[in-house]
């Protein structure tokens, strides 16, 4: 090779500090020097010199020959009996506070020529930040848990009414969901008029989006009810083929809104980061706050609405026994419209909310309609209060599984969907549900 | 267009339509004969693809030594799914096995598998033994179809696939003429007088389940054998609301359904995938760009099938052969 090598070149640059330390020292005759020199580089600032380290050096056979402390130069001259290899080793509980060795660099072998010397350099970085401690995680997590259960709950609290008072599970419901994401989106972008992001502007210029999104969901599934489901029933069509009817509307709804919308998920146009504000242990963005507040009005309206008013004990009615709700006077096909824009409304104001949490992508509503179904499962199929007592389990669960098994993180709605099953092994009519014979 | 007529053709025989045919097939036996809403018959086809191609990857199996391995694992699967849920209301059936489904996707799909299962990129390269095995006729020649050429490959697992599928199919059509099958379909049309006869309701929806199931399974083998690829992404929920188009189009609880049902559901995707390419393309007759454009058109394909199924099941619920008095809507 021409040139000496890099390695070579280092060398014989460290060769030449350990001449120049050698004759600055006072070392004996036969003696060598080894200079360790500590230092730390600043982000985006110059090396720094660390005092105080705690060095020892040992020989090949692993003998401790010498030890020393850094100087306020960040360097300390070691003597070493002869030459040839040693290893120097940075005793890393000597280091000051946020500094830390990275990762197997603690020690290195430093090769001493006779007459010259040996030379080491350590730079240290940052160190990590303290991982938290799990349990310190958990008031957080389980805050999270019920933000994401309300989430869910507000959108299968439709899912679930619509079960009750028609018996037909509504695919359809999660491309609902994300008709209200989507169109909260698009209208976003048409009030950006002062292009500034957060803040109260934000805030209102989102939330007239919102009226527009919901809107749209609410008239999306009442309009279904209208032009499909209630023509269905008159003509006898059974659950089954309802059902299956649901799955085809689904798929074309989705597929017209990724086809126009497009496949790239997109935040609303206002959003911004946000800093924490702390409440207790919890660390919660205004908007996680605000928008768990809005879920929890949302569903103390709706179960205002179940227990109180005349129409929600219409809507029981209806769900417990149709035919006999409507030998009593009730207008069943009423009924059940109302169920329907009810429940287009609460899944399109969850889509917004869940917009926010995550991103607005076409397919959002299908991602969170397994999660909707095993929520009803759980909660007891067509138990209205039991959508929200399994959609809080299921929220729960899927934080939980991920604080438990961090590095399964990913699997978490699969351990949501798991336990649907195992809860419905033991009890097969679900956390509130009736219990009734089937075979 | 003859070039969109034959790559129709191709579709209607592929591979694809033969995983989804065998698909269709295990869900008629489950569906059109017993009446259970199985809503994961992705997650049959992906144990039963997943069932060939870990041995080879993982242990260096011969392609053949996993037929077995296939039955023994869709069965399994299937008795994981009906303990808890046969002897419940229908829904929960359905709601389960759309959840086992996932789950399995999911579990397939999670990088700390990676080892095992490929995660989302899948299993390459076990299909050796297929490729080794192609008999000496076609070994190294292309097979026109009109002006499709079909490789030797490709023609080999056509052929081993329409043989499952006949095999498949003159055993369910036999099994459902034997009192085995007449107590199935009494099943379907009213559980409790069947169980009022002392019929066991539950073992008969159980093995219906497991004989499905199975044969599900082996469409997601013929599937990833023809990918040359098991990945997660080739049994998406989507997967099973396709085979259900299938059995509609072709007749619930017919024998002849899911082959129809398949072979034109393909043809139908190939040609208009292949009409509205050449219609956005930039040359000849195009369609306006804000219908749709050369990079959105390829979703029009699903917009077709979800609108098709609405329309099928509510205006002719028999589809094409299907027997109006004999459909197996409505379970309860």
């Amino acid at each position: 090779m021409a040139f000496p090598s890099f390695r070579k070149v280092i060398r014989i640059v460290l060769a030449a500090f350990a001449f120049i330390a050698f004759f600055s020292g006072t070392a004996h005759a036969e003696d060598e020097t080894i200079q360790v020199r500590v230092q730390f580089t600043p982000e985006g600032g110059k090396k720094e010199p660390v005092e105080g380290v705690d060095l020892s050096i040992t020989d090949a056979a692993g003998a401790l020959v010498a030890e020393g402390v850094t100087d306020v130069k960040g360097v300390a001259r070691l003597v070493v009996p002869s030459d040839g290899s040693f290893t120097v080793t940075i005793n890393t509980d000597s280091l000051p506070e946020g500094l830390a060795v990275p990762d197997g660099a603690e020690s290195r072998t430093v090769t001493v020529t006779a007459g010259l010397g040996g030379n080491a350099n350590f730079n240290l970085g940052a160190a990590a930040p303290e991982p938290a401690s799990k349990i310190s995680l958990l008031p957080k997590t389980i805050f999270n848990g019920i933000r994401f259960g309300l989430v869910i709950a507000i959108m299968s609290v439709g899912l679930s009414l619509i079960y009750a008072t028609t018996g037909l599970s509504n695919f359809a419901h999660g491309e609902t969901v994300t008709i209200g994401a989507v169109m909260t989106a698009v209208a976003s972008g048409w009030f950006t008029l002062s292009g500034a992001k957060g803040g109260w502007g934000g805030f209102v210029q989102l939330s007239a989006a919102m009226v527009i999104g919901v809107g749209c969901a609410t008239a999306f599934s009442g309009a279904l009810e209208l032009a499909v489901w209630r023509p269905m029933r008159r003509r006898g069509i059974g659950l089954t083929s309802m059902m299956i009817v649901s799955i085809g509307i689904a798929m074309a709804v989705r597929f017209i809104i990724q086809m126009y919308y497009g496949s790239q998920p997109k935040s609303y146009a206002q959003f911004g980061s946000q800093q924490n504000i702390n409440i207790g242990p919890i660390g919660v963005t205004p908007r996680d706050l605000t928008t768990g507040i809005v879920a929890l009005i949302a569903l103390g309206a709706v179960g205002y609405l179940l227990i109180k008013t005349r129409t929600g004990k219409a809507i029981r009615a209806v769900s417990d026994n149709p035919d006999l709700a409507s030998t009593t006077g009730i207008n069943t096909e009423r009924i059940i419209l109302t169920v329907w824009v009810l429940g287009g409304a609460l899944a399109g104001l969850g889509g917004v909310i869940f917009g926010l949490d995550e991103q607005v992508s076409w397919n959002m509503g299908t991602k969170i309609l397994l999660m909707m179904f095993a929520a009803i499962t759980l909660g007891g199929l067509g138990r209205p209060f039991g959508a929200l007592v399994g959609s809080l389990a299921v929220g729960l669960f899927v934080q939980l599984w991920a604080w438990m098994f961090s590095s399964y993180a990913d699997l978490k709605t699969m351990g949501a969907l798991l336990a649907m099953i195992l809860v419905l092994l033991f009890r097969p009519q679900g956390i509130l549900g009736k219990k009734e014979r089937v075979g | 267009m003859s070039q969109t007529i034959s790559n129709g053709l191709f579709g209607a025989i592929g591979i694809t339509a033969i995983a989804y045919c065998l698909a269709a097939i295990g869900l008629n036996v489950h569906f059109g004969y017993t009446g259970l809403l199985n809503f994961g018959q992705a997650g049959f086809a992906l144990v039963g693809g997943y069932a060939v191609a870990m041995p080879v990857m993982n242990w260096q199996w011969s392609i053949w030594a996993t037929i077995p391995v296939v039955i023994v694992a869709s069965s399994i699967f299937a008795l994981l799914l009906g303990i808890p849920t046969l002897r419940l209301r229908s829904d929960y059936l359905a709601i389960v096995t759309i959840a086992a489904a996932e789950i399995l996707r999911l579990l397939v799909s999670t990088p700390k598998l990676v080892n095992v299962t490929g995660a989302t990129d899948g299993i390459n390269s076990f299909t050796d033994d297929i490729q080794n095995t192609i008999p000496a006729f076609l070994k190294g020649k292309t097979v026109p179809l009109w002006e499709k050429q079909i490789s030797d490959y490709e023609m080999w697992v056509i052929i081993l696939g329409w043989l499952l599928v006949t095999l498949f199919s003159v055993g369910v059509w036999s099994l459902m003429r034997s009192p085995w099958g007449r107590v199935l379909r009494s099943i379907r049309e009213d559980e409790d007088a069947a169980r009022s006869l002392g019929k066991n309701v539950f073992a008969y929806k159980m093995t219906s389940l497991v004989l499905g199931g199975v044969i599900g399974g082996f469409g997601g083998a013929i599937l990833v054998i023809g990918q040359r690829n098991a990945s997660p992404g080739s049994f998406q929920t989507q997967f099973t609301f396709l085979t259900y188009a299938i059995i509609v189009l072709g007749g619930v609880g017919k024998v002849k359904g899911p082959i129809v049902g398949a072979m034109i559901f393909w043809f139908m995707i190939n040609v208009s995938d292949n009409l509205l390419a050449d219609w956005t393309d930039g040359s000849g007759f195009q369609l306006p760009t804000w219908i749709m454009d050369s990079s959105n058109f390829s979703f029009f394909r699903w917009i077709l099938v979800g609108t098709g199924l609405v329309l099928l099941v509510i205006f002719r619920p028999q589809g094409i052969f299907g027997d109006k008095r004999e459909q197996a809507f409505d379970v309860r």
